[in-house]
């Protein structure tokens, strides 16, 4: 039969949730606040995790997605960005998990030689930010961690579930493949 | 220092003014949409003809898993498990067609596609279920898939992009290197809609006509149908089969859009249950008609015969649905009719040539 050729179809119903509507004007203002406040944060982590504009825009938006869910009442300012941070390694943790991304590296790395999806920085920049891209994920971690947002050892450990010694060793073995990879660069630092 | 320079660096990347604004537009408005994937079950009477789907809740948590992949990795986790991203887009009739990802072995292909709206487009025909038309194909230069079949997987309206498996078959296998993937038209506009039919015309004597049947088929053979009923071989004076089915209402009374029941009846054990489909050259209307007993059970036909009828240049489209019953009162058994409707024929030249580097 001319419907029997066709196979088997799937009929499929969207539902949509809905977040907790604010209960008040403030509420609104809660949010945004905080949106503003972390969304730099959040993407340069992001993006120093996942490599691309377009993946790092996805993890930024599921990010505030669970923050606005969830509406988690901070203690603090300490509390705010260690519960972004946390959320933001969370997300891109189950980014890389997915079969789909691991068979899209190849197509990303031909998309970056093309410069399609490369962010647009000066020479220098652009060599530094190139050379972390080909650190290891764990590398990035702690490399962005400690230089960008400035926390502790002990801090980097609490938020990674890791011993401060086993950061330490990713931090020295993340410099010195740093190092080669940039050579001149960071010659400076080396010293 | 080097702190410094990576401090350098990282100032730079931030994330675009309009997707900040974008989510505090969100949390303003105080909704923020999460999409479920849900497939809505259909009662699976038959195995062999009939339409099966999925219930399921498939949260798509981020829009870097593509819509697709969560749902192939239910139904054929070993397929998502083998597909190749490919990513490769044209653009034809204002609609986009993108090959998402393939699995190729042999001189099999299974192939992952998406349609929707070109972005410049102002049109707004991709926004939920499309039909592929059996207009597809896959060809390495030399071979050319001789079968296939299509099934539509979901429509994102995030994405705005209707997703589809299609499985295309050729006689040889096929060359890994350059392939090319393209359609030929798409149909818009699908709808669905679940009707009764109203069994109360149902007569018990009828007069039959001989017709050159363009299809049939169903769950039991032919010889559980009466004699009257078999298909009549071909002649050296007609060479073409022919089978016998209800003189009912002509082709020249009936929708040429729509749907039309054009004769019941209830002869030898069989309930005969004729509906003229209109001409679906364009717009694959078709209908699954389900007849309930006095308990309560559904069930699809157990054989079914179609045919075209000519009026000018319009095609007609009928078919006739055979249901074996031991039938006291008819007034004890109801019918319903799942329509399938679609509204508009889209003819393109899709077509996306891609490399695979080995399979």
């Amino acid at each position: 039969m001319d419907s029997m050729r066709r196979e088997k179809r799937v009929k499929k119903m969207n539902t949509i949730n809905r977040m907790k509507k604010p209960q008040t004007q403030q509420t609104e203002t809660i949010y945004e606040e905080v949106i503003r406040r972390n969304s730099d944060m959040v993407y340069r982590l992001a993006y120093s995790l996942v490599k691309t504009r377009a993946d790092a825009d996805d993890i930024f938006q599921e990010v505030f997605l669970r923050y606005m869910q969830n509406a988690p009442a901070f203690q603090g300012a300490e509390h705010e960005k260690a519960w972004f941070l946390r959320v933001t390694m969370n997300c891109c943790k189950n980014f890389w998990k997915s079969p789909w991304t691991r068979r899209r590296v190849a197509l990303e790395r031909e998309e970056m030689e093309q410069g399609g999806l490369s962010c647009e920085l000066d020479d220098d920049s652009a060599a530094l930010v190139d050379a972390v891209k080909q650190l290891s994920k764990k590398y990035r971690i702690v490399i962005h961690l400690f230089y960008y947002e400035e926390l502790s050892i002990e801090e980097i450990a609490k938020l990674t579930n890791a011993k401060a010694s086993t950061v330490r060793t990713r931090l020295t073995r993340a410099r010195r493949q740093l190092r080669s990879l940039l050579k001149e660069e960071l010659r400076a630092f080396a010293e | 220092m080097f702190e410094n320079k990576y401090k350098k660096a990282y100032d730079a990347i931030v994330p675009s003014q309009e997707l900040v604004e974008k989510l505090i537009g969100q949390a303003r408005a105080g909704k923020l949409e999460r999409k479920k994937s849900r497939f809505v079950p259909k009662a699976a009477v038959a195995a062999a003809a009939v339409v099966v789907c999925l219930v399921t809740a498939v949260p798509v948590c981020a829009a870097h898993i593509p819509a697709f992949y969560r749902i192939v990795e239910y139904l054929s986790p070993a397929l998502a498990d083998h597909l190749v991203p490919v990513e490769k887009s044209c653009t034809s009739q204002g609609i986009t067609m993108q090959v998402e990802a393939i699995n190729l072995v042999e001189n099999e292909a299974q192939i992952i596609i998406s349609m929707q709206d070109a972005q410049d487009s102002t049109q707004d025909l991709i926004h939920g279920e499309i039909d592929l038309f059996d207009s597809y194909g896959l060809s390495d230069y030399v071979n050319d898939s001789v079968v296939g079949g299509c099934q539509f997987l979901t429509y994102d309206a995030v994405e705005g992009k209707a997703y589809f498996q299609v499985s295309v078959q050729s006689d040889h296998a096929y060359e890994a290197g350059k392939l090319k993937f393209w359609v030929n038209s798409v149909l818009c506009d699908k709808s669905e809609e679940t009707r009764d039919v109203d069994l109360s015309e149902t007569v018990y004597s009828a007069n039959t006509k001989q017709v050159k049947p363009s299809g049939s088929g169903g769950l039991i053979s032919e010889e559980m149908l009466p004699d009257s009923m078999w298909v009549l071989p071909a002649t050296d004076e007609n060479p073409i089969p022919e089978t016998n089915v209800l003189d009912g209402l002509a082709a020249a009374n009936c929708a040429a859009d729509d749907f039309t029941v054009t004769g019941m009846a209830y002869m030898e054990g069989v309930l005969r249950v004729q509906i003229c489909m209109g001409d679906t050259w364009k717009s694959d209307r078709h209908v699954e008609l389900f007849l309930r007993d006095p308990d309560g059970n559904e069930r699809y036909s157990d054989r079914s015969v179609s045919w075209h009828e000519e009026v000018g240049e319009t095609s007609y489209h009928f078919y006739e649905f055979w249901y074996i019953e031991d039938i006291e009162e008819i007034s004890d058994y109801s019918m319903y009719g799942i329509f399938h409707n679609a509204g508009q024929l889209i003819e393109g030249d899709w077509n996306v040539t891609f490399r695979l580097e080995s399979y």
